[in-house]
């Protein structure tokens, strides 16, 4: 497989967990967010993934394998989110840390696709 | 914003209308995928929320990976539609023809030819590349093999497939685990940390593509058999460097795990399939493959791809595609295309001046084969 084809794959991995991850933002943020949202409860997996790389289906783990050392993105603090995103309603409080994950996996988009036009 | 979405819309109208049902498929996800782009784009310009100044990060997050998609969809899925061809057909029907022999849970991907480099699959999109001339002969085609797993990894919810994606954790599991006391002792040891340096790196190899790249040597191995391990040797001596480099720190980022490695893999794969007499031929030309390199492991290479590892992926993998349902190449499995790619490598060897004609009749053969009933 080239390197393009395989950073695709990785950039498509990470995609959609980042579609989920703004789609819940934006719900939020305008409070109209439910524990029932299919988003929010795929959402509250990874998020619990996080805090336990060696669990979750493979794109979880990959994601949090490419995150583990990414200083922006605390696991425990987003694992108890998860936890919170499951059950009830959530504060505000929570908007923070979520953008930063959203941040970093933009970054790694970012980094799969500058990769896939390195050609090699 | 209305630029992306007039650029979207001019590729759409640029899908080739007429083109034979095997890239009817391809068609449809590229229309459907620009499609979804499009909607996103829509919903970024129209949906008030979009607009609320809170939603800003989200809003540009969006339209990047919009305009991601959008670049991918051009470059190589419409393009690999623009260039289909009905010369095309042929490769296609025969991964259909390897798909009925080695029962492949999975629709077959579509294949065009048109990869600059080598065999390539984007599995989202359910697309194989293969060079442009690779039709025409059969020593490379078990390649076909190996990029038929490539999509097993990403599918999703799909039971049948669970073993062998569960075969896939167990085995980083068990690497990470590996790394990780790897690390651990180089740091009681106080070692030099550059030697912590490359263990990271190769976890992350390991990771992202290495493992991949076994699992899809070994599915080829268990599919087709010795035809697999001939062609992995014949692309190792033919574009193959030093087959136990490792990276290191000012190496270029590579995409698959050292020669030897896979070829360490692949004929434990052929051992434990029931191929030990073809096991051994090979491994002894591998040998002398590698004597003529002049190469030889060294302790980086050895603690990069340990034997047990290897071996513990064979057999991984080996109840993955069995519990897969998928059928285990053995010496006395039949099929068109099995007998073909198979036989191609012993008739290469038992005559090799003579071997081109041989092979210019058989792919017509093939060919007129893989017709019959498309």
């Amino acid at each position: 497989m080239s390197q393009i084809a395989m950073y695709s794959g990785i950039y498509d991995e990470i995609r959609e967990y980042a579609e989920v991850l703004d789609r819940v933002l934006v719900d939020l943020k305008g409070g109209t967010s439910s524990p029932q949202d299919q988003n929010r409860q795929r959402l509250a997996e990874l998020l619990i993934s996080l805090a336990a790389p060696q669990a979750g289906d493979l794109s979880m783990r990959l994601i949090s394998f490419l995150l583990r050392d990414d200083t922006g993105v605390d696991p425990l603090e987003l694992s108890k989110i998860g936890e919170l995103l499951r059950a009830t309603r959530v504060e505000t409080s929570v908007i923070a840390p979520l953008e930063r994950l959203a941040q970093s996996l933009q970054r790694e988009q970012a980094v799969a696709m500058a990769r896939m036009r390195m050609r090699g | 914003m209305r630029q992306l979405v007039e650029r979207g819309q001019l590729l759409i109208s640029m899908i080739p209308t007429g083109l034979s049902r095997e890239f009817h498929r391809l068609e449809d996800t590229c229309r459907e995928r620009l499609g979804d782009v499009l909607d996103d784009l829509n919903k970024l310009t129209s949906d008030p929320r979009m607009l609320f100044p809170g939603n800003q990060p989200e809003r540009l997050r969006q339209f990047k990976r919009a305009i991601w998609q959008m670049d991918l969809l051009e470059t190589v899925c419409i393009s690999a539609l623009e260039r289909a061809k009905d010369s095309d057909k042929y490769l296609n029907r025969l991964v259909e023809r390897i798909r009925i022999e080695i029962a492949y849970p999975m629709l077959p991907p579509v294949v065009t030819p048109l990869s600059q480099s080598y065999f390539q699959t984007y599995p989202k999109f359910n697309l194989m590349l293969v060079p442009l001339s690779e039709g025409h002969f059969l020593l490379h085609l078990p390649d076909l093999y190996h990029e038929l797993a490539h999509p097993l990894l990403m599918v999703r919810y799909d039971r049948r497939v669970e073993p062998f994606k569960n075969a896939f954790i167990d085995v980083i599991d068990s690497v990470t685990q590996y790394i990780e006391d790897e690390l651990e002792r180089e740091k009681r040891g106080g070692g030099p940390p550059l030697l912590s340096l490359y263990l990271q790196q190769w976890l992350r190899y390991w990771m992202l593509n290495w493992t991949t790249e076994f699992f899809c040597d070994l599915f080829a191995v268990y599919t087709l058999g010795p035809a697999y391990a001939w062609s992995h040797l014949h692309l190792s001596a033919t574009r193959g460097g030093d087959p136990f480099t490792v990276p290191t720190m000012n190496s270029a980022a590579v995409t698959h795990p050292a020669d030897a490695a896979r070829m360490a893999a692949i004929l434990q794969g052929l051992q434990l399939a029931g191929f030990a007499e073809e096991a051994t031929q090979i491994d002894a030309k591998w040998a002398d493959l590698v004597a003529a390199t002049g190469a030889a492991p060294d302790a980086e290479y050895r603690r990069c791809f340990p034997r047990r590892i290897i071996d513990m992926i064979a057999e991984k993998v080996l109840i993955g595609v069995r519990e897969m349902k998928c059928r285990i190449a053995a010496p006395d499995t039949d099929g068109v295309v099995h007998r073909t790619l198979n036989g191609a490598w012993i008739e290469f060897w038992r005559e090799p001046a003579a071997y081109a004609e041989w092979e210019k009749a058989t792919v017509e053969n093939l060919r007129i084969e893989c017709a019959k009933g498309a």
